[in-house]
Formats: C-alpha cells, structure tokens, sequence
C-alpha cells in the first residue's frame, strides 16, 4: 500500500537520530534503506511500524494517517497491521514454527479452521510445509528466516518491513535468499522496506534505494541510476567506489570547459581530467571505480593522461584480477583487470589510464 | 482469620490436655476446683465467679515475660490447666523484652496484659511511664511487704538465687570454689570461669553488685584478669558448663540440676560468703485488652497454688511464705534463710548501676 | 483501541502514565527508604526513635561513644574478618568453581554440589556446629585430638576461627558466580594464549581468572558486604572471647538493658556507609571493565587435565565438603541424639548406650518447631510470591519500558544490598510498631523479607529479563498483539523458568534468614530460625541440634529440588 513520510523526526534524549525525513513508497514498490549503523534507517522503519514514536511528522499507509504528532495520533504498532521481518527473526523459543506463525492470525481473531489452513498455505509459499509442528527453537537460521518471514506474510499486513533480515546468514544462502525473497515480494505485489548496509543486497532487491546518512535521506533514486550517478562521494562509497581522493579543481580542458575540468589530488602533483565541469578552485572528491582503471604495461600513446605505478599486491579472482598499486608519488589506487590471464606480480611497473568520462568529481 | 484459627486449635488442644490430665486423676500439686465458676485451689480462692467468667470471655492472657524457658512452659501449662485460660505472648531475653515493650507501648500497641520482668531499674521504667495499673491479689495480705511495691502497681513474684556450680571433670571436686571469694583463685590455677556480663540482665548485675560491695574493686580486677567467659544468658552458660567448656560458673539452680540429670558432671554449692538474689516483678498492664484474664492471671501468680508451681517447677524461691519450697529435679532446695541470701538495696541497684555497669565493662574488657 | 490512538497530552491521562513509577516508588519509598531514614536520624538524637517519644535533640555523642577507643575494636574485627574470610571464602570458591568447570577432576558434579552443599546449613547453623566442634577444651575436634594423644589446639572463638567459619559458609557465593563465568567463558581465549606460548600458569592467572575478573570482583564485593553484615557467626563464636563485630555490636546494644537505640543506629548506619562504599566502589570498577568474552554461548570447554593432582584436587574439594557440612553434621547428631551433654572421648561418641531418640522426637513433636516450621513456610512463600510480583513489575518497568524514573527505581532497588540485614530489622521495627494491623503478624516478615532481598530477586529476574531480546516483544506487537497481551503470552512464559527460580532462591534465602527477623518476631509469628537461636541463647543444645537437622533436612530437599527441576542456579546471588 502507498506509504507516505512527511517530516519525520525521531529523538534519542538530545540526540536526533532523523531529521526532517520525508519519503514516498509506492504501492507494490520495494524501497531499500541503505546507510552505515547509526544512520537512521532502522529508526525510520521502526517509526513506521509504531515500535518507535517519533518526536515529529506524519506517517500515512494508504488512506490512515498512522501517525501525525501535531494531532497527536499515534496508532500503536499492533494495530497497523505491518509485517516485519526483524534481524534476530524474533522467533518465539517457547511455540512451535505452526504456533508462530498462527500468532498474528489469533490476534486478528480469525477462525481456528481458517488459520490452520493458512499458515499451511504460507509455510508452503516459504518451503517449510512440514515444520509445522516443530519447535522453534530447533531451527537453523535460513529456517528461522523463513519462519519470520511466513509469520510476518501470514497476517497479511498493509506493507512488509525487513530489518537487515539476511545479516546473520552464510554468504552463499543469503544470496538464495535474495532471490527468493524478491520473487516473492513481487509475485505478491507487496509494499515493503527494506534496510541493509549491505549495497550488493541493495542494489539487487531495490526498485528504489535510499541511502542515508546521519537521519537524512543522502540520495534517492533506482538502483542503476544511483550506480552511475552517485550525488556525493559518500554515496559513491557505500556503493562500492574503492577510489575516493580529496580534490581541487585546478582548471578546465578545451575551449570553456567543454572538455571538463582538470583537479589535483591534496597532497600530491597528481592532475586528474574528468568530463564534469566545475568552478575552478572548486573542493571535490575524485571518485573512480576500480573497473574503470585501465592498465597498460607499456607507455601510453598520450603519456599526459597516464599516471605511472607499481604492483602492490594482486588477487586472482577467477573471472578477474584485483590489483593494488602504488601510484608514483601519489596514492594508493585499486584497479580491476577483466579476463582469465595471468596476473601481473607485484613490483611490476604499470600505466594507469581513466577515461575522463568515467571519472566523478563529487562533493562530500 | 490466621489467630482466630489458630486460637481455636490452641483451645482445643488446651481442652483436651485438661481432659486427659483430669481422667489421669489430676496430677500435680493443686487441684483446680470450680464450684459454681469460682477458681479455687486447695480451698485458696483466686478468683470469684463474676472474674472467672469474665475472664472466659477474653479466653486468653498476653504475657510478656523474660522468665526461663523451662519454668515459663511450667507456669503456663499449670495455668492454663488451671483456668482453662491460654496463655500468649513473648518470652524473650530481659533486654530484648524491653526494647520490645518500650517500642510497642510507644505506638500504643502494646498486647501484652502482664508483664513480668527482674530488675527494678528496668522495672521502674516501665512502672514512670504509667503503664501499670493497681491490683490487689487475694493473696495480698499473706504476701510480705517487702515483695509488694508501696502503689499496689506490682509485685516481686519470685526471688532467684545465683549459686556457684563447677564442672568437676574439669576441676576437681575439692578444688571447686566453695565461696566467691575462691574465684578468682580457682580462675588463676586455669580453671574457666564464666560469668554473665553486668549489662546483660538482672543475675549479671546483681552478682556485680554484690562482689563489689563485698570485696570491692579489687576483686573485679583480680577476676577479669583469668579472661572469664562472658555470656549473654546463664542457660547458655550453663550448657557450655555442662559441655566442659568452662570449669566454674556463676549460675542458677534449675540449669545445673537439669544438666546433672542428664548425666553432665555438674553440681553446685551455695556459697559460704552469700547467695546473691535478685527479684522478678509482675504487673498488670493498664490498657491490656484481656483485663479480667489478667487479673486472673496476677492473682494465680501470685496465690499459694502458682507460687508453688514457680518453686518446684522453675526452682526460684516463693515470696508466698505458705507456698511449697524450691525444687531442683525433685530435690529440696535448703530454706531461703539458710542460704545467707544477699538481696541488694533497691537504692544501690538503682544508684549504683549505670556507673558500675560501664566500671565493669572497663574492667573486664566489655564495652555497649 | 480508539483510546490509543490519540497521544497522551491531557493532563489526566500523563497523571495516569505515571501511576505504574507512583506506586513502584511508593513501595520502595516504605520498603526501603522510610526504615532507612528512620536509622539515620535515630543516630543523630538523643532520644530513642520509638513511637510516641519526643523528637529528640541533634548530636553526634552516639558515633562519638562509638569511635571510643575500646570500641574500635568492634569496627576493627569487622573489617579485619571481612577482608580474611573473603579471601579464604573467594580462593575456595574460584578454586572449586576452577576445578568443576575446566578440569578433568573425577567426579565433576560431586566436585559441583560441593560448591553449593553449604548453602543448606545457614550461616546460623553452621556457627552453632562449629561452636560445638571448635570450642576450646570440649569441642568434639579436641576432644578427638586429645584421644589420640595430639595436642587440642583448635579454638573457633578466636579471629581466625571466625575467618574459617566465616568463609566456608560463604565460599559459595563465589563458587556460583565464577563458576557460571567460567562455564560461559570461550576457551579459544585460553587457546589462544597456549598457541602464543604461554604455560599453564600464565594462562590461568592472566587470562583465565583475568578474564572472569568482573565475577570475581563481584564476588568479592558480594562475600565481603554479606561477611561484614553477619551476624551469627561472630554472636555465636565471637561473642564468648569477647570478639565482636559491628552486627553483634548492634545486637548487644539492643538486646542488653537497657538499650541503647540511638548508639545501635549509628553503629548500623557506619556498617551501612561502609557497605554502600563497597557496593558503589564494585559498581564503579565493574562498570570500566565489560569485557564481552564472556558471551552466553554454549561451549564444550575442553578440560585441562590435572595429571597426577587430579586425585588430590579431589581431595580438597571433599576436604571442603568435610569442613562445611560433614562434620558439623556429625556435631549436631551429637548433640541431639545424646542425652549426656558432657563427652569423655571418642568412644563415648559411638558408645551405643548413649544414643537417645528422646530430644529428636520431642523436638519433632514439640509444637514450637511444628509451628516456627510453619511460619518459616509461610513467610517463605508469602515473600517469594510477594517479592515476586514486586521484583518481575519492578524488572519489566525498568527494562522493558521508556517511562521515566527507570534510572532512580534500579538504583534504589539495589539499596538493601548495603544495609544489614540487622539494620532492616530495627528499621522495620521502629517504622511498623506504628501499624499493628502490619506488626507482629507474619506480613511484617513478609515485608521485611521483601525488603531485604529485592537486590537478589531484582537482579534475578532482571537477568532473565533481559535474556529475553526486545524483538521478541516488539514482533509480538507488530503481529497485534497488545501490550498486556504480549507480556502475557509472550514475555511471562519466557522468562517463567527464571522468574519460578528467583521465587524459589527468594523462599529459601528468607528460611534461611534471622538477622532480619530478630527484632520483628512475635511468639506467634516465630520462625525456625528464631526457634533455634532463642534456645541457644537460653542455652538448650540439644533442642538447638534437632531443630537445626529439621532445618538442615528442609533447606536441603527444598535446595536441591529446585536446582533440579527449576535450575536455580546463580540468579540474584
């Protein structure tokens, strides 16, 4: 259902942990709140849920307004009738998985005979359809996962809150679980939130990703959108840009600018060309992503866009090589090689090379 | 709810004693006889039919005591099979009891009806702050001046006697001190002595009273120099005598004899140089909420018939001069004057004990 | 739900937002602040704190006759057989704890039970064996080593006496909380340190023991508070060589005429300042040393082998088992069981004509011991459900809400872990003489019960509490359920086990309990252990030994039965 959050502002003591948040989710949409601990995402969704009151704002799921602290409304969350899916899964020790699950229906009062049959119906749409009568406290964590998620689904809920819902899992299963958890969400037309620090888990399960940062939303926007066009260097780096340098901007290449901009890294008398055009003597970040470093082992035809380096350290990764160089008087810098071959040793001078347009010059 | 049931049990249980003991024949000393609801015993009337009713109204007497265990169970059994009356109430140490009282009495919530305590100076506290009420017992005219107090507002009850036992496994028969004057000496050689402190009660500070009045100062010196045991009460010194603990104590008695019946090698002799006394008293408490009860009760405690159980049974010397002589484990004590009883003036029990209570604590290393 | 949906401005409905911290506060307020404040202040005048006496003048003549020079002394021992017995209490306590969580000592849960055996003798009983074994002269252990022709050189009624009785009574408490750490600590840590190189010694003192050092210290603390707030063992082994301690200080100048309240106030309010600087210095040192190594998971510690000291290690712990339960058992059957109080030598301990039946059976049937069993039962249960109740609102209200006042309320309710139990008593007893529907009844002990163990059963039923993670409520709600509905049926059936256990250690910890009750009871309301210490102090041995085995007998079924089937294991200790 559609989700709207007006100027939602959250204290702890004097501390605000969200600022002035506003955000729209739209009906069927899965938003993922991205951000380090301690930015606010957690709290967003809790406000939403009801588990947290927030000091300001409203909250409105579809036509109810569940929240608005200037009318002092503040439906409490076992009336919302929100899923939510928590990091510990919050499976209850003491009931069975079947018990679990039928919890929410009981407190919905819905007929024993009908809440048999439904939480069979959603222990099968999860893969547990004979865990029923097992106890909960004898599960292991993917299981336990999908308990919480069949309990949340269970209830049918307006929209599905996920906090973090994979974290405590191997790496291999949770990226089944991804999988599985998006179909799912779509299959359902379910409207849910979902929050992670995790930017592969982020970009793969958004239809929209907000990134935040201390309480307010940074960057907005769908996951291949935000992947190209970061708004700041914090953004960038969340989403795995490795290659982040304080910068200035010196001046600008062609006739006005319109070959970009050239900036010097702090510290050193490296120069680097981007395509963006910014004010000359400009602060910016030089933002390059490892697999937009081109490597040459001989010299470049155009030497003045090549910055010389030596080898540091390399990983094979099978289907490419992950470098670690030493720019000559200059910074560390991390490239991607693709491809199968041999990787170089360390020690071996290279040639470093950026195309322009795959360099970002970004504020803070 | 709890007390009442537990009243009712207590009752019945008091009824079927009755019972049993009067289908055994009786036993005992007295014969309770009721005629026409007047209590009387061995032709002494206690109390007239309109107070015995009375009193069976109230069913039951609060007595806050700090006599002995053994000789308060005695009294009590012997009343209550008397009377048909139960009696309630606390048995505590002297100074327990008397915190306890002076709390109590503050708040107004004072439940006991009779109270019966040793040492004048306490006793006098409690008697300044009014708490007593006059009562003439029947037996009022027989009871020696002495024993009376000049308002009517008590009674001495009994008159306890602090002798010398021994234990004569740790020291010899013909070593055991035969005066107190020996003590010191017997301490000197090795021989434990114990003693309850001066603070403690009514037999500590009487036996300190009198050995500084006989001997002065001196003698306390001499005494506390062999590192006596001090006790907090002379059963608990009598047991550890009885144990071989302690060679010679100042104690009472009941307690030896006891521990002589149980086969302990104890005895004890009346000591050449005096027998130091001392007095316990009795008093109606004026707002006691079982008055009749406890008019009943002062005038059995104080009859032929109660001072007689006291005697034989708790081993302290009557101050009703028709009443049976003490016993100790069924063995008669020697008469009160034979025994060159020592009781102390009431003006130097009083006078004299706040100062000489902190002298001796000084002296035998024992301060409060 | 309407109701809830509109935020609680108005004036009445803040008023009734606040009633849950108004009546906690209340009831903490007269549990533990009014008997308190009625102490201090009876210290500082000169006239008893009874009711219906005068307010009294300001002085501090009361703490000046207490800093008398003779009167040191008491302060002195006080401190000086709390540092001693702590120390013995903590080294048999962590060495037990050592050896039946990491070694491979033969028969570990023997080595186990050892560790707590003796909390079914309380500290009452155990003085009362001791003085029979280790009196000078006749203690049975003289007797015995003259028989043999050995010097009788043992005496009990002497500082170090006290030290021993003293600490082998309360090494379990230490035994409980090192071995629960120790237990939970994760042996890669120990590992760790092997692989880099260090020996066994290094690893046991400076990262085993370092590692459980908060449980230490907290044991420490702990062992040191209760030693130094004791009083039976010094009243009943100090007391005859004229040793004496602030608790038996307090009691004498109570219990000996007349009393004196006002110095008994201010020797209860110094104990009590030096136990609250002992809980506050704890509290502060514990609070910089969280180290999150000791984590509630499982592990299967692999046992350090003892080689050739396994036996040995053995033999001290059962050493221990001898000290602290076998022998005074074997002084009270003694006691009870011969009619002769005078013992010649050790074949007039087994000569069968000397056993007697008589003082048992009467004791048995006496109706005192029926009905102080009784009462004891009573107070018991009335205290642990009671402070049941008090301790899981005042548990949930802290941890489990964002109401104000949460601070105040857990600081508050840990109080009583520095006052004396000697000092609730007399507090308790100046506070209630003024409500005598409350006083001499059992619901005074209840009360003071309560009162006294709220540390233990907060801290209880806190830890199980808090074991409970909050997503469990939360989800609970998200689910829809509400919040009365979710304590019910989610937080309540979580947390029985250990609400169940710290009612349990609450019932055993109040049978156990005299100091709080000795100036509380009245003849209807005596508790066993009231029973039993009277008859001391009147000097009936015999009686004393019987009630004390009934006791001992009670303490014991109903210890062990709770450790097993409710797994009361360190809550609240």
């Amino acid at each position: 259902m559609e989700t709207k959050v007006r100027n939602l502002t959250v204290k702890f003591g004097g501390h605000v942990a969200v600022n002035d948040l506003s955000l729209d989710i739209a009906d069927g949409e899965m938003l993922v709140l991205l951000g380090p601990s301690g930015c606010g995402k957690t709290t967003t969704m809790r406000s939403i849920v009801g588990l947290q009151k927030p000091a300001a704002g409203t909250i409105t799921i579809g036509d109810e307004v569940v929240f608005d602290a200037r009318r002092g409304i503040n439906v409490p969350a076992n009336d919302r009738n929100i899923g939510m899916v928590f990091q510990s899964y919050a499976i209850w020790p003491h009931l069975t998985v079947a018990q679990n699950v039928a919890f929410p229906l009981r407190m919905q009062k819905v007929p024993k005979a009908e809440i048999r049959e439904r939480v069979a119906e959603v222990l099968a749409s999860v893969g547990l359809q004979d865990f029923g009568p097992r106890g909960a406290s004898r599960l292991s964590g993917g299981q336990m996962q999908r308990v919480a998620l069949a309990r949340s689904l269970a209830m049918r809920p307006r929209m599905l809150l996920l906090d973090e819902p994979l974290s405590n899992l191997d790496a291999k299963l949770r990226e089944r679980l991804r999988y599985e958890l998006r179909e799912l969400q779509q299959s359902l037309g379910m409207t849910a939130i979902y929050v992670t620090h995790d930017q592969s888990e982020a970009l793969a399960l958004a239809d929209r990703i907000a990134v935040m940062r201390d309480g307010v939303i940074e960057q907005l926007a769908g996951p291949v959108d935000m992947y190209r066009n970061p708004r700041t260097s914090f953004v960038a780096d969340f989403l795995g840009v490795d290659n982040i340098f304080a910068a200035r901007v010196t001046g600008h290449r062609g006739p006005d600018g319109s070959h970009g901009s050239v900036a010097r890294l702090d510290g050193s008398a490296i120069d680097i060309t981007a395509a963006a055009v910014k004010e000359v003597g400009s602060p910016a970040y030089v933002c390059i992503r490892p697999e937009d470093v081109v490597l040459t082992p001989s010299s470049p035809r155009r030497p003045e866009d090549a910055l010389a380096a030596t080898v540091v350290s390399a990983s094979f990764l099978g289907d490419r090589t992950r470098y670690h160089l030493a720019v000559e008087d200059g910074p560390s810098l991390f490239a991607v090689a693709p491809g199968a071959e041999d990787p170089l040793a360390p020690g071996a001078k290279v040639f470093t090379r950026v195309p322009p347009n795959k360099v970002q010059l970004l504020d803070d | 709810m709890r007390s009442t049931r537990r009243l009712t049990a207590l009752t019945a249980t008091t009824m079927t004693l009755c019972l049993l003991s009067t289908a055994c024949g009786g036993g005992g000393d007295g014969e309770a006889v009721q005629k026409s609801g007047e209590l009387a015993v061995d032709g002494e009337v206690i109390a007239s039919a309109e107070l015995m009713n009375a009193a069976q109204e109230e069913k039951a007497v609060n007595v806050y005591t700090s006599l002995n265990e053994v000789s308060n169970d005695k009294v009590a059994e012997a009343f209550e099979k008397d009377t048909g009356l139960t009696v309630e109430g606390i048995r505590a140490p002297t100074g327990r009891l008397m915190e306890r009282i002076q709390s109590e009495a503050g708040s107004g919530a004072l439940p006991a009806d009779v109270i019966t305590m040793p040492d004048d100076s306490l006793f006098q506290i409690l008697v300044k702050k009014n708490l007593f009420t006059k009562h003439a017992v029947p037996a009022d005219k027989a009871i020696p001046e002495e024993y009376k107090s000049p308002d009517g507002l008590y009674y001495a009850l009994i008159s306890s006697p602090t002798v010398i036992a021994y234990n004569s496994k740790a020291i010899p028969t013909d070593q055991a001190p035969k005066a107190w004057a020996d003590l010191p000496k017997a301490g000197a050689a090795g021989h434990k002595i114990g003693m309850v402190h001066a603070s403690q009660g009514a037999g500590g500070w009487g036996l300190a009273l009198f050995t500084r009045k006989k001997f002065g100062k001196d003698y306390w010196q001499r005494l506390a120099a062999t590192k006596p045991r001090l006790e907090s009460s002379v059963g608990a010194l009598a047991e550890k005598l009885g144990r071989g603990e302690v060679a010679v104590i100042a104690g009472r008695p009941p307690e030896i004899g006891e521990l002589k019946e149980q086969g302990a090698p104890v005895d004890f002799v009346w000591p050449e140089d005096g027998t130091p006394m001392f007095n316990f008293f009795i008093g109606r408490v004026a707002k006691g909420k079982h008055p009749n009860a406890a008019q009943v009760y002062l005038n059995w405690s104080m009859s032929k018939r109660g001072q007689s159980v006291l005697a034989t049974e708790g081993g302290d010397y009557p101050v009703h001069p028709q009443a049976a002589k003490p016993r100790v484990q069924g063995k008669e004590l020697p008469a009160f004057d034979s025994v060159r009883p020592a009781l102390p003036k009431t003006e130097d029990w009083l006078g004299l004990r706040n100062s000489w209570i902190a002298e001796w604590n000084t002296v035998f290393g024992y301060r409060s | 739900m309407t109701d809830n949906r509109v935020n609680a401005s108005a004036p009445a409905a803040r008023v009734l937002q606040r009633l849950p911290l108004a009546a906690l506060a209340a009831i903490l307020v007269v549990l533990v602040v009014v008997p308190m404040g009625i102490l201090l202040y009876a210290s500082f005048v000169d006239v008893p704190p009874r009711p219906g006496s005068p307010p009294g003048d300001f002085t501090v003549d009361n703490y000046a006759a207490l800093l008398s020079a003779g009167n040191r002394a008491a302060m002195l021992n006080t401190l000086v057989i709390g540092l001693g017995a702590t120390l013995f209490a903590l080294v048999l306590g962590c060495g037990l704890a050592w050896l039946a969580a990491r070694t491979d000592v033969p028969f570990k849960s023997l080595v186990q039970t050892a560790g707590i055996m003796p909390l079914f003798l309380s500290s009452l009983v155990g003085a009362l064996a001791w003085s029979l074994l280790g009196s000078p002269e006749q203690g049975y252990l003289n007797i015995v080593l003259r028989d043999l022709g050995l010097p009788d050189f043992v005496n009990v009624y002497s500082i170090p006496g006290l030290i021993f009785v003293s600490g082998v009574y309360y090494a379990p408490y230490s035994f409980l909380l090192v071995y629960s750490s120790l237990s939970l600590l994760n042996p890669e840590l120990e590992e760790a340190a092997y692989v880099h190189g260090a020996r066994f010694r290094h690893v046991l003192g400076g990262i085993t023991f370092k590692l459980v050092t908060p449980a230490v210290l907290g044991a420490a603390t702990l062992t040191l508070v209760f030693i130094m707030e004791n009083f039976p063992i010094p009243q009943v082994l100090g007391s005859p060589e004229g040793i004496h301690t602030l608790p038996s200080q307090i009691y004498r100048l109570m219990a000996t005429a007349p009393s004196q309240p006002n110095q008994a106030s201010a020797a209860g309010a110094i104990l009590l300042v030096i136990t609250a600087v002992m809980v506050f210095v704890q509290r502060r040192v514990l609070a910089t040393r969280e180290f999150v190594t000791v984590t509630g998971k499982g592990f299967t510690p692999r046992p350090r082998e003892l080689g050739r000291w396994r036996w040995p290690a053995f033999a001290c712990a059962m050493l221990y088992v001898l000290a602290a339960v076998m022998l005074p058992l074997f002084a009270l059957v003694q006691s009870a069981f011969r009619a002769n109080p005078y013992t010649t030598g050790i074949a007039a301990m087994f000569r069968p004509e000397s056993f007697e039946t008589e003082v048992m059976a009467e004791t048995l049937e006496s109706e005192e011991l029926q009905q102080s069993l009784l009462n004891s039962i009573a107070v018991g249960a009335g205290a642990a459900f009671a402070g049941g109740l008090l301790y899981l609102a005042l548990a949930y209200y802290v941890h489990r809400t964002k109401e104000p006042g949460r601070r105040f309320l857990s600081y508050v309710a840990m109080w009583p872990a520095a006052v004396p139990a000697l000092v609730i008593g007399l507090g308790f007893l100046w506070t209630w003489t003024r409500f005598p529907i409350i006083y001499g009844t059992l619901a005074i002990l209840v009360l003071a019960f309560v009162g006294h163990l709220l540390p233990q059963g907060f801290q209880g039923i806190s830890s199980s509490l808090i074991q409970v993670h909050p997503d469990l409520e939360e989800s609970a709600r998200v689910c829809g359920a509400g919040k009365i509905r979710t304590v019910w049926e989610i937080l309540i059936p979580l947390v029985r086990t250990g609400v169940i256990a710290t009612m349990l250690l609450i019932f055993i910890l109040s049978m156990r309990e005299l100091s709080v009750a000795i100036f509380l009871f009245t003849s209807d309301t005596q508790v066993l252990s009231i029973s039993i210490y009277n008859a001391w102090e009147g000097g009936r041995l015999p009686p004393v030994a019987a009630m004390s085995l009934v006791y001992i007998a009670f303490l014991f079924v109903l210890t062990f039965v709770s450790r097993r089937w409710f797994g009361v294991t360190n809550r609240g200790v």
